[in-house]
Order: C-alpha cells, then structure tokens, then sequence
C-alpha cells in the first residue's frame, strides 16, 4: 500500500518527507476536499515535479457546469495528474466521448460497496476504484480479490456522511435572526453528546464525524490488498497530521510494528474505528 | 400534449389495489429484499405475481424496486430473485447499482429504470445512461423545471420525477446519516430520516434539517408541457387513504390540463385538498430556484396523525352500502366521498346501521362493518372522509 494524502493546503513541502501521492479538490467541482484552481493545479505540478497529484471533481453536475467541466478536463489532460476522482457520471461520459487520455477513479462516495459494481465501471474504463467508508475491512478484502482494478480506501479523517444542496445552517440563523460568528460549526443530537461536524459551502452542506476514523487496524491487514490508503488532513491539526503520516511511513518501511503503530496513533486520535468492524443493520425486523 | 404516466407508491397488496384503482397508470412496490424501504410491508414474490396480474387486468404497470446500494453479500441472490420477478410479471426493475443493467437487459424484456437513488442531475449523464440501454432516468429532487427541460430536449429519454411527497435534506445516495446516528444503511433500505430530528448546533437549541413536502401541483401543466414522462408519488409507507386522496387529486389536475379546463379555482380546490391529507407544509423546492429558508421546516415533528379518513366501501345492494369503518363518525355529520370514478360527493349522514343491521348513531368503533344508505351510486371502493371542501 502507498499513503495518498487528501490535503488542506497548497504548501506540500511538509508532506514529501514521507508520501508523493496527495488529492487535491477542483475549485467549484469539489465536495468535501481542499479546493484550488486550474491555474493553481499547474503551479503546483511545477513546484512538485514528481508528486501524483488526485484531482477530485465529485460534486453533483449540473446543466450549467457542463461547459467549463468539459474545459477543464481538456486542460487537465495536458497536465501530468494522475488520475480525476470522480461522482458524476458526467465526467466518465465526458473523457469517454472525447477519449481523454486521463485516468478515472470510481468515487462516489457511499455507493462503492461491492465487488459487481466496480467491476462495471472497469469496463466503462475507470482505472481504481475508492471504496465507500460503511463497508467492513473483511468486505473490502473480498472486494480486492474479486476486482482487477486497484483499490483505494480511507484510513484516517473525518468521515463525510451528508452532503446536501441546501444551505442548512445559514438557514436556520437567518431563521433563529442571529448572527453565526463560528467557523466551524458542530452539531448533536438532541440529549445526546456525540458530535457531528457540520459545513457550510459554497455547493451546500456537509456533516462529517467529529471523532477521527482511525482505521490502523484496517490497514495493517489490508497492506497487500489496497493500492493507495487515504489519510485525510483536512479539520484535523498539522502538526497532529504529520506525526500519523510519519507513523504510517515508518510501519510500511518496517521502522516501526504494527503494535506501536496502533498504539501510537490511539494516543493521538482515539480508536473510532468507524464501519471496519460493525456492519450496517440492513433490516430492523 | 403528451400523456404522462401518473406513478404511485404501494407499501403493500392492498395499496397496489387502491392506487390502480384510483388513478394510478403505474405503481412501484418493493420486494421483500433489494428495496430502500426495507420497513415497509413489502411483497413477496406471489404478492407481486398477484398484484402484476390485478395491475395488467386494469391496463396498469408494475415497476419493481431493486435499488439498495449492495453490498457483496447481497449480490448472489438477486439474479435468481430477478428471474422470478420477471416470471411474477414486473414490467420494469427501477434500479441504483448499475451493474445489473446489462444483466437485465441481456436476458430479459422488461425496461430498466434508474433510482433517484443515483441522483443524475445533467444532460451528458442521461445520454451516457441511454447509451447504455435504461429505458428511463428518475431525476435527481435538486433538479431544476428549466434544466428537465433541457435534458428531456437533447436526450429524448423518458424522464420521471417526484412531484408530490416527503422530501430528503440530502442529495439522495449521498447521506448516510442513518448509518452513523443508528446503525442502520441508509442505502439498503433502512434510513432512519435522522434529517427529521431536533438537534443543538453551536450554542443554540432546536436546530432542524427538516425540509417541507414537495407538492407540484401548481405547476403540473408546466411539468406537462415539458414533456416529462413519469410523475411520481412518494410513500410507500403511505396509508391506502392518502394515496387514493393525491393520485385522484392529481388526475383531476391532469386531465383537465390535457382538456383545457384547468382553472385557477379548480386548482386552488386540489391544492386545499392536497394540503388537507398530508398534514405537512410544502413547497416546490429546487423546481423553480434553488432551495432557501422557505424550504425548511422549523418546527419539528409535530404532524398529527390524520382522522379525516372515516371508512371504504367494501360492497353494495342496492343503496345499501357496507363500510369498513376507520375513524369516528355519527348521524347529523357532513362527509365527502372520494369514488374511484375521480367524484368528490358531499352529504351529511342522516342513518347508520352495525353490521347486524340494528340503527346506530355513532361509528366508532375502528375497523367495524357499518352500513349507510346512500341515495348516489357509488362503487366500490369509494372512501368516506371529513369535509375537505367548504
């Protein structure tokens, strides 16, 4: 397994230490990522030469963005990224119908949850596959033996569980007549005290977990199985970051076992191990 | 003008009955696997086969929901499950996992619907979608009146889209809410509209995600004129007296745009009736802008069960009619029945009788058999409910 970085900066100085392989959102086309422009995206592959730079473009498209998508994969298939992760089948019909040479990932989200659906999309081309965060580590081994493409999987971030085109909280203080001053909102459920992150973009609403998916475990076991494991930085503090990142780094190279590498990241960001071991109820009768 | 298709919802035998026979062209029902409504009652297969057959007896259609997102485990079983449906008489699988597009259309004449599960949202993704061989494309709920328009224009697929029902806060396939708060896979049928709860956000209390009903009604002949194919209904859940309330609303609404009849004060009577049965505020959400506060609904889950459903004609000799009685009514009450034949008749009860035909004054007893003479002709099926209508 290679680390891949979700980032939340421009600057990836600090992260080359000890991965070459990051995701970075498109500006408007982004759900949930560090966002920047074309331009932007340039500039970083001439300051990185040699990184393997993700471009996330996984909002839902609509008629209207129809024209600059298709402009902006043109120039990015001139770029040397290495690969578009992507929601909207609008991007897939998009490379397919004027045979871009880019390198498609299958991401939509919570819908990557089995073997059939991504051996479908090998088909229509798609290069990896990033698995949904609801799926349990042993569904996500049965996946990567019965799939030829390679797999991608998240280890270590906030989870996204919503996205929605409303804008949720600016509605509801217009509502209430107050004034928001927080950057960063949270919210719980009623007598409850488990935290949820709630975001207000541009393109709507997003709530996340509030505990850090720590998915060591996972990972240890899934080494041989996933191509790339995601440890996302954004809402989570650098200097925090970059100790797990290292941490990661040093147990691929056999620096560090498996037993300090949980344990250390344990002490850093608890054990919310999200989906890896608790399936998801189908049925409640 | 092209006819469109009116779509209902049907949890269960009785509710496919109750739809065809009150306006519905279609229905869509869940098996008791593979359905994102995995709480409803939902058919097993010779229910399907049953409701199939009373379906095509009345020239109606019966689509199939197989939209779960699945999960390796729920893979094995489906082809054989499909199979059998096929053989029950489904005329259509609507489906999110696009991997059993080919199957299905590989081996089987029956159309292939796209969940709203999968939330298409643009013109490139449907012609990529007919490309593939679905036969019809269920829009995502944030998709623009203009931008249908638009898809329907430059792709020619059947498009279908919910006019009427509960909505989600979230772009559907994308909230697991569920999952997280309860345990339960939003995705395979098990959404526990956690989207409805109060929460504290910050440092204020009873903040709510909740967003009115969709109700389209006013725009149905816009919706027309666009050419869409397929209104939906939401609520498989529903009770079978809503769902004969709204289709037959909404018939009414449609047939007299393709008549031309259509006025401001027949519209405004459906729009009082559609409001009536659902006992939620609505709204048009992202059809004509996108959604803002007006869309929201701020005051918690404090729908009231609804008692305006007082009973169903279950047979008739004569002007005799026995009832089915559901909620409390006597003798000296106004009441409007809803038939099947789309009539909204106004009386006040002047006799009721037990089913041992000994006089009554009061029906109050839910679930009982009462009779009432009525001088109209009503069929069966006719629904007895309070006044909607001044």
């Amino acid at each position: 397994m290679k680390l891949l970085v979700s980032v939340n900066k421009k600057e990836l100085s600090e992260y080359l230490e000890f991965t070459d392989s990051f995701i970075i959102g498109l500006k408007d086309f982004s759900v949930n990522y560090f966002e920047v422009s074309l331009e932007e995206i340039e500039e970083l592959l001439r300051k990185y030469s040699n990184i393997n730079l993700f471009i996330a473009i996984n909002k839902n498209i609509f008629n209207n963005d129809l024209n600059n998508l298709e402009e902006n994969l043109i120039k990015l298939e001139k770029l040397n990224i290495k690969g578009i992760m992507f929601y909207d089948l609008s991007v897939l019909s998009i490379v397919k119908r004027l045979k871009l040479n880019l390198d498609l990932v299958y991401h939509q989200s919570h819908m990557v949850t089995n073997y059939n659906i991504i051996n479908f999309y090998e088909k229509e081309g798609v290069k990896y596959a990033y698995l949904s965060t609801e799926i349990t580590e042993d569904e996500m081994s049965e996946i990567s033996s019965k799939t030829n493409i390679p797999i991608i999987a998240m280890f270590i971030g906030h989870i996204i569980i919503s996205h929605s085109k409303r804008k949720l909280v600016s509605n509801y203080y217009q509502h209430i007549n107050r004034n928001n001053n927080h950057k960063i909102n949270t919210i719980n459920e009623k007598n409850k005290d488990k935290k949820y992150i709630i975001l207000e973009t541009s393109e709507g609403t997003n709530i996340l977990t509030n505990d850090i998916l720590n998915g060591t475990k996972a990972f240890i076991n899934l080494k041989e199985k996933i191509e790339y494991g995601v440890l996302d930085n954004n809402l989570i503090d650098d200097e925090m970051f970059l100790n797990i990142l290292k941490l990661y780094k040093n147990n691929l190279d056999n620096t560090i076992t498996d037993k300090e590498l949980i344990d250390s990241t344990k002490d850093l960001i608890g054990n919310y191990d999200g989906f890896f071991y608790t399936k998801t109820i189908y049925k409640v009768k | 003008m092209k006819r469109p298709e009116l779509l209902s919802p049907a949890g269960d035998l009785d509710r496919l009955k109750i739809a065809c026979i009150y306006g519905a062209d279609a229905v869509y029902i869940g098996g008791r696997d593979y359905s994102l409504r995995a709480n409803a009652n939902n058919f097993s297969l010779e229910e399907i086969k049953e409701g199939c057959e009373f379906a095509h007896k009345l020239g109606k259609k019966v689509y199939l929901t197989l939209n779960i997102v699945f999960h390796n485990e729920d893979i094995n079983g489906v082809y054989d499950y499909i199979k059998e449906a096929v053989l029950a008489g489904i005329d259509a699988f609507i489906v999110s996992d696009l991997f059993l597009v080919n199957y299905i259309k590989d081996n089987f004449k029956v159309e292939v619907h796209l969940s709203t599960q999968d939330s298409i949202t643009n013109v490139e993704s449907v012609k990529y979608l007919k490309n593939m061989g679905i036969d019809r494309v269920v829009l995502a709920r944030e998709v623009r009146g203009c931008d249908i328009k638009k898809i329907i224009e430059e792709t020619k697929m059947p498009i279908e889209v919910f006019i009427h029902g509960a909505m989600c806060t979230f772009v559907s396939g994308r909230c697991v809410l569920s999952n997280y708060f309860t345990g339960r896979d939003s995705n395979r049928g098990g959404c526990a509209q956690i989207c409805r709860f109060l929460f504290d956000i910050n440092d204020e209390k009873d903040f709510s995600m909740a967003v009115k009903d969709l109700n389209m009604s006013k725009y149905i002949k816009d919706m027309i004129d666009i050419g869409i194919a397929s209104f939906k209904i939401e609520g498989r859940m529903r009770s079978p007296f809503y769902l004969a309330v709204v289709l037959s609303s909404y018939k009414r609404i449609i047939e007299a745009v393709l008549n031309n009849t259509l006025t401001d004060d027949i519209l405004n009577k459906e729009i009082t009736i559609l409001s009536k049965v659902s006992n939620r505020e609505n709204s048009t959400h992202f059809y004509m802008k996108d959604a803002d506060i007006s869309d929201q609904y701020y005051l918690g889950r404090n729908e009231n069960s609804n008692q305006d459903y007082l009973g169903i004609v279950i047979k008739k000799e004569n002007n005799l009619y026995t009832i089915r009685q559901r909620n409390y009514f006597k003798v000296g009450d106004d009441i409007e029945i809803i038939t099947p034949n789309l009539d909204i008749i106004k009386l006040s009860v002047n006799n009721l009788l037990n089913e041992h035909n000994e006089k009554i004054t009061v029906a109050n007893q839910a679930d009982s058999i009462i009779k009432i003479e009525i001088q109209e002709e009503l069929p069966l099926y006719s629904m007895l409910r309070k006044p909607y209508l001044d």
